[in-house]
């Protein structure tokens, strides 16, 4: 196995100048010390640079989404063993030696190819693209449909404040040596209580064709072989969306008996892994920061394995937000959306490579 | 590329390359099997190191024109006169720079202005990032003396990654006497000129905001990467100093805002190293936004700070001296400087300082003193001085402002040392 992984990360070193995330980390030995000598050896050195690498992968990947992560905390052994290929820089910013406790600490800033993490993180998982992604995809093939909807107005409430009063007179008349006298008191109460409502939001199905896009760009990325929704609603009688959009505006979700036509479908076709999801899109509102229209969208998703007569729940994703600017309403809808559809997909690969399934 | 470039960028790479690799210094013997591999691998990466440099040399840093600095919602607030005149006119300040920058072919040579450029090649950028503004009146027999302050930075950043890549703090100060109390109009009028005009100040120098930052931009080189950054990340004023600021009636997070931009301002300007920027006045945070005056927006990603500074004023000292003829007033200013790297809990500086002016004041006359306006340039002063020594340690003013005297030169020569690496 630590063949195969060193052989696949001299062929992820090639992506050097891709995407590269710096993080810092610290390493920590300590040394013995010669006769002559209470400083770290040049090898002392050594092992504190690599502890700092290892120190600065494992921040890096506490930074990832919990099922990559949980990919690469599992491989952590070998991969330790291999850093150097997925290591892009590596800088030494400060180092510190304790003679009296003959230790030794340094910390380096290293930056991580993240192309070459995500391929390895499914390397490990899937296999080597290059040489069998056919045969994988052959029976684990993959779809997704996802609907979008956008809130066209949203009304709010003010407060309904409801006060009670409640007023009490009381007279009272004593006779005593002094002679007799009346005292008179009154109280008032007072209390109530406070409504808030719900904002009442209507909401319209917009296109899914840029969520699509960015979804399928991540999943060819990652060499997930999938076929799309459109083709299932031609070849393999699934229903059209238009069929559903109403249920789903209303309800954000599909009712069981069109999810089950779905599902059906989809199994006819050979569809393994199924995903669907939402994406909804709030009003516009002004970025306190930048100035710029900005757009909220929730993701919510779940994936499926449908081979079975009772399908099986294997990941989720969301509900998550997401935020996006622009100069208008549209533009950061937009910018919006695709954050959030890239992100999905990242999630669902991960978790699709999770199970071995690419 | 000249010869000379060549030999620049081939030197960078070098020092780059023998940093990476500082640990493996070579053996006289034990040549082993690991270490030829090592050694190639150092080969490729030098080798790829130097093209990509080589790559960088031949581009322009993207001319992004004026930012705020800050959240848009705070503007207002924060930079009161200079939102009002880009209110008035959305274009007035970038064409004012563009105009200003046309006509300085040094600093025209480092820019493009080619707005096709953006979002092609390299995205490295260049703004003119306004951090601070202040206008501060003093009565001086029965003048009024007016200065205004601004603190921008010669910002560098990455368009493509959103991330600050080097920032180098810029002081543009004006002054001026009335003899009434200015108006907000007049203040107005005066920080319009001081963007749009060359404005002659009270000792026949003029200034132009802009000017100033072209000066000092032609001046520094802004590189597409740095290895080590450094913060100002504290500034503390204990509760003996507060008393002082309390008197005067001064706001004390404005004081310790002001306080910061002069020190970060100093330690760049004296050693010629970029500086994070510290948060105007708001939490210190991972990104900062910046709004651009053609409408455009970025939360720029500020890089994690491997150096920080804390600055304490420890109070402030008055003794009023009677000598003959004169009356001396005695002013000192007590700080505490601190410099560390926080992941190794490594301190380079835990130094008292103090600095101290002494204002003669001759029999007879009824000059009166301000005493908040001596203490505050006694203290910048001492910022300033203090700010050389990082890459200049002198003894002969440690004895006279460091508590620990020459004892200390060992901690500043560290510092020194440090500063060699943040270039």
């Amino acid at each position: 196995m630590n063949k195969i992984i060193a052989i696949l990360l001299i062929g992820f070193s090639s992506f050097a100048f891709a995407q590269v995330a710096e993080v810092k980390g610290v390493g920590t030995i300590q040394y013995e010390g010669g006769v002559f000598s209470s400083e770290p050896s040049d090898s002392d050195k050594k092992k504190a640079f690599e502890n700092a690498k290892i120190a600065a992968w494992r921040t890096y990947v506490a930074k990832l989404n919990p099922a990559k992560q949980k990919i690469l905390f599992g491989k952590e052994g070998e991969i330790a063993g291999n850093i150097d290929r997925l290591v892009t820089n590596f800088t030494v910013i400060d180092q510190k030696s304790d003679p009296a406790l003959k230790t030794y600490t340094v910390v380096a800033r290293v930056g991580f190819n993240e192309g070459a993490v995500d391929q390895m993180a499914e390397s490990v998982t899937v296999g080597d693209s290059s040489k069998s992604a056919g045969m994988r995809s052959k029976d684990s093939l993959f779809s997704f449909l996802f609907m979008a909807r956008k809130a066209t107005s949203i009304r709010q409430f003010d407060e309904r404040k409801t006060v009670v009063q409640q007023a009490t007179t009381s007279t009272s008349v004593s006779d005593d040596a002094s002679g007799p006298s009346v005292t008179a008191m009154s109280k008032k109460e007072t209390g109530g209580s406070t409504l808030r409502k719900e904002d009442a939001v209507t909401y319209s199905v917009s296109s899914s064709q840029d969520i699509d896009s960015q979804m399928g760009e991540v999943l060819n990325t990652a060499g997930v072989e999938y076929a799309g929704y459109d083709d299932l609603v031609a070849e393999c009688k699934a229903p059209a969306v238009s069929s559903f959009k109403n249920e789903f505006v209303k309800d954000d979700e599909l009712t069981p008996a069109t999810r089950s036509k779905l599902i059906s479908a989809a199994r006819a076709c050979g569809v393994r892994y199924l995903a669907y999801g939402t994406i909804d899109s709030g009003v516009s509102d002004t970025d306190p920061v930048s100035g710029a229209r900005r757009v909220y969208v929730s993701v919510r998703s779940q994936l499926w394995d449908i081979s079975q007569r009772l399908p099986r729940k294997i990941g989720s994703v969301g509900p998550i937000q997401f935020s996006g600017l622009g100069p208008d309403q549209s533009v950061a809808s937009r910018n919006a959306l695709q954050v959030a559809a890239k992100d999905t997909a990242r999630s669902l690969v991960d978790q699709l490579n999770a199970k071995g399934v690419r | 590329m000249s010869p000379g470039d060549l030999e620049r960028y081939a030197k960078k790479v070098d020092i780059q390359c023998s940093e990476e690799h500082s640990a493996f210094v070579l053996k006289k013997s034990g040549w082993n099997v690991g270490f030829q591999r090592l050694l190639v691998r150092s080969f490729f990466w030098c080798v790829a190191l130097f093209f990509a440099s080589q790559a960088f040399a031949g581009e322009k840093l993207l001319f992004s024109g004026f930012a705020f600095s800050g959240d848009y919602a705070h503007r207002t607030e924060l930079y009161p006169y200079t939102s009002q005149i880009f209110a008035g006119n959305k274009r007035v300040l970038d064409d004012a720079f563009r105009s200003r920058l046309m006509a300085r072919p040094v600093a025209l040579e480092k820019v493009s202005l080619e707005l096709g450029k953006i979002g092609s090649g390299t995205q490295l950028s260049v703004a003119f990032a306004l951090n601070y503004e202040d206008v501060e009146t003093q009565v001086l027999d029965g003048q009024y003396l007016v200065i205004l302050r601004l603190y921008a930075s010669i910002l560098g950043f990455d368009r493509d990654s959103k991330s600050l890549v080097a920032a180098y703090p810029v002081r543009i100060k004006y002054s001026t006497v009335m003899n009434h109390p200015p108006t907000d109009a007049e203040k107005l009028k005066l920080f319009k000129s001081l963007y749009l005009e060359r404005l002659s100040g009270k000792d026949g120098d003029s200034v132009n905001a802009f000017d100033e930052w072209l000066e000092r931009f032609e001046k520094v080189e802004i590189k597409s990467k740095y290895s080590k950054y450094l913060r100002v990340t504290n500034v503390v004023v204990d509760e003996d100093a507060k008393k002082v600021l309390s008197e005067a009636k001064k706001n004390e997070r404005a004081f310790k805002n002001q306080l910061a931009q002069a020190l970060e301002t100093a330690i760049s300007y004296h050693n010629n190293v970029p500086v994070v920027p510290s948060s105007t006045g708001e939490a210190i945070g991972a990104k900062m936004a910046y709004r651009f005056s053609d409408g455009n927006s970025l939360d720029l990603k500020l890089p994690d700070p491997d150096y920080q500074v804390g600055f304490v004023v420890r109070g402030f000292r008055y003794k009023p001296v009677q000598d003959g003829n004169s009356k001396q007033d005695i002013y000192r200013v007590l700080a505490t400087i601190l410099i560390d790297q926080p992941d190794l809990n490594k301190q380079y500086l835990n130094e008292k300082i103090y600095n101290t002016n002494i204002v003669v004041v001759p029999a007879g006359t009824t000059l009166k003193i301000d005493n908040y306006a001596t203490y505050y340039k006694t203290l910048i002063e001492l910022v300033n001085e203090l700010s050389r020594q990082f890459s200049k340690p002198d003894t002969s003013w440690m004895k006279e402002h460091v508590a620990n005297g020459a004892d200390a030169e060992s901690a500043f020569e560290k510092t020194n040392e440090l500063f060699k690496g943040l270039k």
